[in-house]
């Protein structure tokens, strides 16, 4: 987080408010959801965080691409972050319940 | 409070990152308009239609069908490459909130972010040391910020995935052997394999080509098939169900320009001669620069000051020291290594099997194979001294002599390289974005529009191409397309810039000769001036 931080910052002195919010948005973006997603498996931390990046840059803009026939592009961004934060959440929740079913038997 | 190696670690690599960062955005300091060449342009228009009209688009825009038409073999009038990374594009400009400097932020991002994935990659294989040389040499490869500068974006991000790859496989082999099978890595692999497709099929053919390579090797080695059968089929029917999910329009036209391309390379004379030079003795090629095919440039310095003494040709000793190292320890990441090398010589030179059409372009990613060799071929002289003391000190001399020349050879040369971009009249200019904008608001969708004066315009180049997708609108492109104009863009920014006068004579007497008695439906301090004309029929 730190380490955004520092980079949103840097950005913002270099480029302004556009370099920021394109720093602090893809990070949002492109980043959390994916490691959301890998944060469910046993990967390393570097794992984890680069792979993220790479997952984050095809497959966020695959679902936005193909949405963005549905409903218009902006929505269709928010509407992609929203399901891919969801399959994170949705793994997590199955892997938790799959732990505890094998738990109480 | 104490700091674990592994927070240090994750530091160092951050401030690696945003150092190369810093470098490479230097041709966004000064101006924030936009640079490069044709494709840049190209690679630009599709995502700028999809955030300016707030919807996603599968078929040409008019302006653009004049280049690009018929460019999908399957389905001649729709996208000719998968959208994912124009997709990204438009997601820039919304998130960034701005049209232009967001697109080149994300592109100098996309385009160095081999740094981040060739450093997991070696790190595994070869510890922090060689993982952190050879990132930081790639932050001045000349291959990688010329592909970035030229406007290939979407091809340099496609190479970047390949460490990736060959990671998750290494990864997967390893479990496999160890009894201890992880699949989700050869699952990975499969997702890479086909973002490589999304951005550009050479990176996807550059990873195939090494693991084919390497799986032939492990199975001589170890005399057992490296990888579990169902494990392999789940991974292929994954990659093929990903890529026709996301790209169905385009995987048709994958095949069909590979035999396309194999048809034309055909009709070429066979050149064996090419096994035997690294750079196959390649000058005026149309496309690239003869400093590509040179080492002392591509690998040293392009400074005429440097580029031809023997600090230019600093990391070869390396470089082949390394290539002695993996051929001689033959351990398995070594062979891994040396399959990506092996396989790079062979695609790099396939117009010796007669499928040459797009082989040189293949050097592309030299320098990702090439500088973790120079890292480990140098730290490899650590090794030298039988005192663990002498090694040590050795190991940290080396080390030093590395960061020396790679910042006063390489990265001073990439540093002026990239900072003279700020102030050169190949780049759009003000006056330009200005009328491109009015031009965009107050044209017709249907305009065709004749630029004269724009540098360039006589041979329709790069600039001209710029002006079309930032106005949208279609600038003429090929001689063919002169009799449909009904605009005309006459352009004395880029002499008056220049302060060449006789260029700005030329503009002048043409203005006077076609447009004596026209009044200009633009007019922006006398640079730019739009007419409307009657011609198109």
């Amino acid at each position: 987080m730190a380490i955004v931080l520092v980079s949103a910052i840097a950005a913002l002195l270099l480029f302004g408010i556009v370099g920021a919010r394109l720093v602090l948005g893809a990070f949002v973006f492109f980043f959390i959801p994916f490691y959301l997603i890998l944060d469910n498996f046993e990967l390393t931390q570097q794992e984890k965080a680069i792979f993220s990046i790479f997952l984050g840059i095809t497959f966020l803009p695959s679902l936005v691409f193909w949405l963005g026939f549905i409903v218009p592009f902006r929505a269709s961004l928010i509407i992609s972050f929203v399901i891919f934060v969801g399959i994170g959440f949705l793994i997590k929740k199955f892997k938790r319940s799959g732990k505890n079913n094998s738990l109480s038997q | 409070m104490k700091l674990s190696f592994k927070k240090i670690e994750i530091i160092l690599i951050a401030l690696l990152y945003l150092s190369a960062l810093f470098i490479w955005t230097l041709p966004m300091r000064s101006t924030k308009m936009p640079f490069g060449d044709v494709d840049a342009s190209s690679h630009f228009t599709i995502g700028d239609y999809m955030a300016s009209y707030d919807k996603s688009i599968l078929k040409i825009p008019y302006p653009v069908t004049f280049r690009y038409w018929g460019q999908n073999a399957f389905f001649p009038d729709y996208l000719w490459y998968p959208p994912q990374y124009w997709t990204n594009v438009a997601i820039s400009q919304v998130i960034g909130g701005e049209r232009v400097l967001p697109v080149f932020l994300l592109v100098a991002i996309l385009c160095s972010i081999i740094i981040l994935s060739s450093y997991l990659l070696i790190r595994s294989l070869y510890g922090f040391w060689a993982a952190f040389l050879s990132s930081f040499l790639l932050i001045f490869s000349i291959r990688d910020y010329m592909i970035y500068l030229f406007g290939q974006w979407p091809q340099s991000l496609s190479f970047a995935f390949t460490p990736l790859v060959l990671y998750c496989f290494y990864k997967y082999h390893q479990s496999y052997k160890e009894n201890k099978t992880k699949p989700a890595y050869i699952y990975l692999m499969a997702l890479f394999l086909s973002s490589q497709f999304f951005f550009h099929p050479q990176g996807m053919i550059a990873s195939a080509g090494t693991l084919i390579l390497y799986n032939l090797i492990l199975l001589i080695k170890n005399k057992k098939i490296p990888f579990n059968y169902k494990h392999l089929i789940i991974s292929v029917v994954l990659f093929a169900a990903v890529s026709s999910v996301f790209a169905p329009l385009n995987i048709g036209e994958f095949f069909s320009s590979l035999v396309e391309k194999q048809s034309e390379a055909q009709g070429s004379a066979l050149q064996f001669d090419k096994l035997f030079k690294w750079y196959q003795g390649i000058k005026g090629d149309p496309g690239l620069p003869d400093f590509y095919f040179t080492y002392n440039e591509s690998h040293g310095s392009l400074l005429e000051n440097i580029k031809n003494t023997w600090r230019a040709w600093w990391t070869l000793p390396f470089l082949l020291i390394g290539v002695f190292i993996l051929f001689y320890r033959r351990k398995e990441e070594d062979y891994l290594l040396l399959s990506w090398l092996v396989a790079f010589y062979f695609l790099s030179r396939m117009i010796v099997w007669g499928f040459g059409s797009r082989d040189i372009r293949m050097f592309a990613y030299e320098a990702h194979i090439f500088y973790p060799i120079i890292a480990i071929g140098l730290l490899s002289l650590s090794s030298l001294p039988r005192q663990e003391i002498f090694r040590k000190y050795l190991k940290a001399g080396l080390i030093a002599v590395f960061f020396f020349f790679a910042i006063y050879v390489n990265g001073v040369s990439a540093y002026e390289v990239l900072k003279s971009q700020q102030n050169t009249i190949y780049r759009i200019n003000p006056y330009q974005y200005e009328a491109a904008e009015w031009v965009k608001n107050n044209l017709p969708e249907n305009a065709d529009i004749y630029d004269f004066g724009t540098i360039g315009f006589q041979n329709y180049a790069a600039k001209v191409k710029w002006m079309l997708v930032l106005s949208q609108r279609h600038f003429i492109v090929g001689n063919d397309q002169l009799n449909m104009t009904n605009y005309v863009f006459i352009d004395y920014s880029d002499a008056a810039l220049a302060k060449n006068q006789n260029y700005f004579n030329s503009i002048k007497e043409y203005e006077q000769q076609q447009f004596q008695n026209f009044t200009p439906i633009y007019n922006k301090d006398n640079l730019i001036k739009v007419y409307k004309v009657g011609i198109k029929k």
